[in-house]
């Protein structure tokens, strides 16, 4: 939104160098210097910080509220989450257990190329 | 006309007609999104950038989950295990498209196949949700909303490699041509097609999915700045009822190594 010569600018604040930039709320500035001037005063207050960004908002590209199909997830997705593999360790140790140990295996190969 | 609607597998056993023509169209769904998806993964590691390769990576899941989905309708009916299904059934048997079973070539032909299965599966899905069989129709609804942003994504990089011009135009011209190729089998729906038609398995005529696949492709061209190759020719070999080319049989080697090396060990 363009209000006269002003524009809305979305500000991040990152609050030390290992941190993101976290999306904090927006100012009303005339250029990019003045907000991160404005943002300075409006949201670093009391917290302490190492770093603003502020990005014009109609420079941002976003997805559509009309649009939900975007993130759809119909279909089982569990294999993409760790508690898919629970049950990883007490297989693992099972297929251990059962395992050929080195001779067993040298002797194994021997046996294919006879 | 005003079909009899079937809610769950348990009502085909004494539909025999009905039933081998549904378990055959479902193979087709199946086999269809198995080997794009096995396709699509093909490219881990090698897509264009880093972000491609993990976005090309999640919708070779997706795909090969509603495989999954397929194939778990047709244990339902008897038909066997869903891991046995999709990998151990020979070339001869599959009822996929030769179109998805292709080797990847470039990333042009890549794009451009996935596109125009893509939109097919759209329109068939659509027509799909309006299928006799209830179990069917409603995967088809839930796969749809999924697929809504792969059509998104292909659709972006088909158009911006027809209007970049240059090599990625030229390639993206042999890419089609070759799709093109194989276009004829995609609409066909195999020996039992009158019945799964007049039996609302899919409630279009082959015809109308043709006709509502080039209505969605033309724009798409159009705004890629690519001449429209014409309607698809009839296909010569038909991969619906088993005919499939040579690039199936290196696919189903690789994708069924590791499955082959222990049939029955649990995952």
């Amino acid at each position: 939104m363009r209000e006269g010569i002003y524009d809305v600018y979305e500000v991040f604040v990152q609050h030390n160098k290992t941190d993101h930039h976290v999306h904090v709320g927006s100012v009303l500035a005339p250029s990019p210097d003045l907000a991160l001037h404005v943002a300075r005063e409006n949201f670093l207050r009391r917290d302490r910080a190492v770093s603003i960004w502020v990005v014009r908002r109609e420079d941002i590209h976003a997805t559509s509220y009309q649009d939900p199909d975007f993130f759809a997830r119909e279909t089982d997705k569990t294999y993409r989450e760790v508690s898919g593999y629970t049950e990883n360790g007490r297989l693992w140790r099972m297929f251990k257990q059962r395992m050929m140990n080195i001779e067993e295996v040298v002797e194994d190969m021997r046996g294919d190329d006879r | 006309m005003r079909r009899m609607k079937v809610e769950q597998a348990a009502q085909v056993i004494d539909r025999p007609v009905y039933k081998a023509a549904l378990i055959d169209f479902l193979y087709q769904l199946a086999d269809d999104e198995l080997f794009l998806g096995h396709r699509d993964s093909e490219w881990l590691g090698l897509a264009p950038d880093i972000e491609e390769d993990v976005a090309f990576s999640s919708i070779a899941q997706d795909e090969v989950g509603h495989a999954t989905l397929f194939y778990h309708l047709l244990s339902e009916l008897g038909e066997g295990k869903a891991d046995d299904l999709a990998y151990s059934r020979p070339a001869a048997v599959r009822r996929n498209a030769r179109l998805v079973e292709r080797a990847n070539g470039d990333w042009a032909y890549t794009i451009v196949r996935h596109l125009v299965y893509d939109i097919f599966e759209d329109v068939r899905l659509e027509a799909l949700a309006s299928s006799s069989y209830a179990p069917l129709a409603h995967g088809a609804v839930k796969i749809r909303r999924e697929e809504r942003y792969h059509l998104l994504h292909m659709e972006t990089w088909f158009t911006r490699l027809g209007q970049a011009g240059g090599e990625a135009k030229a390639r993206v011209e042999r890419a089609v041509a070759a799709v093109w190729d194989d276009l004829g089998d995609l609409f066909s729906l195999g020996v039992h097609e009158a019945h799964i038609v007049a039996e609302g398995i899919l409630p279009v005529a082959r015809d109308e999915l043709v006709q509502r696949w080039e209505a969605r492709m033309k724009p798409l061209f159009e705004a890629a700045q690519l001449a429209w190759p014409g309607a698809p020719h009839p296909a010569k070999e038909d991969g619906r009822l088993g005919q499939h080319s040579a690039d199936l049989d290196a696919l189903l080697e690789t994708m069924g190594e590791v499955y082959r090396i222990d049939p029955h060990a649990r995952w």
